[in-house]
């Protein structure tokens, strides 16, 4: 995570040299980062996908391995021979639950790992995220929850 | 349909029987500079004749070829040199036997099949552009040519370095080989065949139900113009949204150039010439008829530019003319983009009766932007498209007049525009794809793209001129919102005036061929103001004051955004403020004006608005005090960096940037440290140098 500056000046000829504005961006971390949801998100809606942003150097096809469970400790030691494990994707997006939802009001933990582009037996091993979807709307008089956080907000 | 008598057939049957031994279909790569042109014959589709001169005559070739009249064509301006194409979709077997035939019994002195070139016809003639070293005579030429079976037909105009040459031999093979030869001679830059394709105007045309006058009808009513500008009398000005739009046509009010913003500051210089490359303009039409000068027709090649009659395609010309400078504030019909600077009309093709269209060819199109760029126009209007190969004969001239030191504005500069076309894909078209170009879309009167107007990293503006944003919208509107221009007056042209059937000099015109014209309207302006800038700085006020529009910056959807006249008036008043030329109006230039104040130090003079009066005053504080504390984007300069400023979490990539107009190599410095890269010079370990191209990688 460095922050770069850089700036181009165009030379016209022997003599002018027109100087260019400094501009800036910031290469991301070698781990994978920017969880969705973000990490201790509550009320998540039990039918989504996951995404994260991915790390500085990662390999393009088949380089985020996936875990998932909700067991946080599994999560945090899991290994490639881990039921936890979920496979390498090449894509940062992950449906935990395809065709049908996750459970309500259940804690669940993820972790992505990158492995890099140059020399796959290098990874870049992944933070615990951890969400925790829905209750369950049993009440019939209420049919939904509105979450009022500043910032990033879903509805359910 | 071909209708043969019988003896006629048995006549063509024995020619077929007696010639059974064809040479096969060759074909042929030539690498003209760095492009590389591939023709394939296409015999199936027609062939070239070149008739030997004492047999010219369509009716004599006609005969030879049992054919009528109508099934042999002229090849624009080429009938004068006894050249002809015959397209009768084969077989080929057949046309090649003819090929031949004709040329072993003398009825013509070249005969060669048409040729596919990426894609499209092509008639290969037996005459080559060739361009050679500066300083190369024309002995030189002379005898080389004299050595390889060619002639000189004519040294092109307005340039020492090309020729014209004619192939003294029968067929294509002898062009590609005399090409071949030519470009391996050291001294010769280039030889590329002047090949005649049939060029595309960039228009759409309406034709008006019924229905849709109703709805103009309704339109026209109660239609009030906004207080702020300046608004001329013509009768139909109401109607043109693209100057100035109050949701006339059912659009946005304020998607339109700002025309009558920019009239406050200036209506149009005519010393500002304009030349529209086209079909020909209507030289008697009572609105443009006061702002034409002297142009030149390459199809006829005669001095009377004005289209033909006989097809209303050919009201194309006359329509552009009038987006760019249809006289303003004449109560009469409409108002051009300028009211008052002069129309150049620079005649290329002509639509026959049945609706063809035949153009000159590369060599004559090429002759006539170096005309009008030595006859004194300043810009160059182009709402047409030759090829979806590189056109090197174009290019070369496009060059010429652009250049700085070049036969454009006596070294200042021609700035040229081309409509993008109206593919709804990437910009595939030359000479639009060339940098020398200004590439313009079209928007529409909400500010959006329109869906037909091509795009890709050639296009560079647009300009508002359609009323629909999807096909969907384009085709319920029955483009009922197109810009409102001159006609051919009378009877020919559309003649589609939705009020009274009796007017007949008004219509409207769509697609990018409008786009350009209003466009160079706006570019006219530019100069009218400020008459000294070189062709480069035009298109940098005309490119950076436009209304961005899509993605931040410039954009591959709608270049640097919709031209904006007042803001490109604005922005070159505030250059002008700008004394000490960094770029901004500020305290340092308020600086060396005060050094001016009331002496005859004219650095000081910038006012009033339009143009400086000889002394330094209290009009030239206002105008600084009006422009006070404005930046100007730099001409030149880097833009459009990948990763964008201040871009985070960026994985491993390569940084780009886009050049600035006049770079010829570029200086990257990169680090860590902010200070460090701010101050850094050639010595400093932050430096790397790239030559070749905006591409760098980081790591």
């Amino acid at each position: 995570m460095t922050t770069y500056y850089w700036r181009i000046d165009e030379v016209v000829d022997e003599i002018t040299v027109i100087k260019g504005d400094i501009w800036r961006f910031t290469t991301a971390p070698l781990k994978a980062h920017t969880p969705v949801p973000a990490d201790g998100t509550l009320y998540v809606d039990p039918n989504l996908v996951l995404t994260w942003g991915a790390g500085f150097n990662v390999k393009t096809a088949s380089g985020h391995r996936v875990y998932f469970g909700t067991d946080a400790t599994a999560v945090a030691n899991a290994t490639t021979s881990s039921p936890e494990f979920k496979g390498a994707k090449s894509g940062m997006t992950y449906d935990p639950s395809p065709g049908t939802t996750l459970a309500n009001s259940t804690t669940y933990y993820w972790r992505i790992d990158e492995i890099d582009k140059t020399t796959s037996s290098i990874i870049y091993k992944g933070d615990v995220w951890g969400f925790t979807t829905d209750v369950p709307i049993t009440d019939p008089t209420l049919f939904g929850w509105w979450k009022l956080d500043e910032g990033q907000g879903t509805m359910g | 349909m071909k209708r043969f008598n019988d003896s006629k057939i048995t006549l063509l049957l024995v020619v077929l029987v007696l010639w059974p031994a064809q040479s096969p279909a060759k074909e042929y790569v030539l690498t003209v500079g760095n492009e590389q042109l591939r023709f394939v014959p296409q015999a199936e589709k027609g062939y070239v004749v070149k008739q030997p001169k004492r047999t010219a005559g369509i009716s004599a070739l006609a005969g030879t070829l049992f054919l009528e009249e109508g099934q042999v064509q002229p090849i624009g301006g080429l009938d004068r040199h006894g050249i002809w194409i015959v397209e009768n979709d084969g077989p080929a077997s057949m046309n090649d036997a003819v090929i031949a035939e004709l040329v072993q019994n003398g009825a013509a002195e070249y005969a060669a099949p048409l040729f596919s070139s990426n894609g499209e016809t092509v008639a290969v003639i037996p005459e080559i552009v060739l361009r050679v070293h500066p300083k190369v005579d024309a002995r030189q030429v002379h005898f080389l040519c004299q050595s390889i079976s060619l002639a000189i037909i004519k040294p092109m105009e307005f340039t020492t370095q090309e020729y014209l040459l004619q192939v003294l031999g029968p067929d294509a093979e002898a062009v590609f080989t005399a090409l071949e030869n030519l470009n391996n001679v050291e001294w010769i830059e280039w030889a590329a065949p002047n090949t005649a394709s049939r060029l595309m105007l960039a228009g759409q045309v309406a034709t008006l139900g019924a229905e849709v006058r109703e709805e103009l009808r309704v339109q026209a009513a109660g239609e009030t113009p906004a207080a702020s500008g300046v608004f001329p009398n013509d009768e139909y000005f109401p109607k043109q949204w693209h100057l100035h739009n109050t949701g006339q046509s059912g659009g946005t009010p304020g998607a339109d150039i700002r025309a009558p913003e920019a009239w406050e500051i200036t209506t149009g210089d005519p010393n500002i010439v304009i030349a529209v490359i086209d079909c020909g303009v209507d030289s008697n039409h009572p609105d443009l008829i006061d702002n034409l000068v002297a142009g030149y027709d390459f199809l006829e090649n005669d001095a009377q530019p004005d289209p033909s009659l006989d097809h209303p395609s050919n009201a194309h010309g006359t329509m552009c003319a009038g987006l760019i400078a249809a006289q303003g504030n004449n109560g009469v019909g409409v108002s051009g983009a300028t009211w008052n600077c002069k129309i150049m009309p620079i005649r290329i093709c002509g639509a026959r009766a049945d609706g063809t269209l035949i153009s000159a060819t590369q060599a004559e199109e090429a002759t006539g932007f170096r005309w009008a760029a030595g006859h004194g126009a300043d810009i160059l209007s182009n709402s047409w498209t030759e090829s979806t190969n590189p056109t090197p004969i174009l290019y070369s001239a496009i060059v010429d007049v652009t250049k700085p030191s070049g036969i454009g504005r006596s070294g200042k500069g021609c700035v040229v525009l081309f409509a993008a076309c109206n593919d709804s894909s990437s910009i595939k078209w030359y000479p639009q794809k060339y940098p020398e170009v200004i590439t313009v879309g079209a928007s529409d009167h909400n500010d959006m793209r329109c869906y037909y107007s091509n795009y890709g990293p050639e296009l560079d503006i647009v300009a508002p001129c359609a009323p629909g944003y999807t096909r969907d919208d384009w085709l319920t509107t029955k483009r009922k919102g197109w810009p409102w221009t001159t006609d051919i007056s009378g009877p020919a042209g559309w003649n589609m005036d939705p009020f009274d059937p009796n007017v007949v000099d008004y219509t409207a015109l769509g697609g990018t061929s409008a786009a350009a014209p209003i466009a160079a309207g706006v570019a006219a302006l530019i100069l009218s103001v400020e008459p000294n800038l070189t062709g480069d700085e035009v298109r940098h006020f005309l490119e950076r004051s436009a209304k961005d529009l899509g993605a931040p910056g410039r954009d591959d959807y709608y270049g640097w955004g919709r031209v904006d006249a007042r803001a490109a008036l604005d922005m070159v008043l505030a250059k002008r403020a700008d004394l000490n030329d960094d770029w901004k109006v500020d305290l340092r230039d308020f600086a060396v004006f005060a050094q001016c104040w009331k002496t005859d130090d004219l650095r000081g003079d910038i006012g009033p608005i339009p143009r400086p009066d000889g002394a330094v005053d209290v009009q030239d504080l206002a105008l600084m005090g009006e422009y006070w504390l404005k930046e100007i984007p730099e001409l030149g300069q880097a833009w459009g960096p990948t990763p964008a400023n201040g871009a985070i979490n960026m994985p491993k990539s390569v940084i780009r940037w886009s050049a600035g107009e006049t770079a010829a190599a570029h200086d990257v410095y990169f680090g860590s440290d902010e200070t460090a890269v701010t101050n850094a010079t050639p010595d400093s370990p932050e430096y790397y140098r790239a030559d070749e191209s905006a591409v760098f990688c980081n790591r």
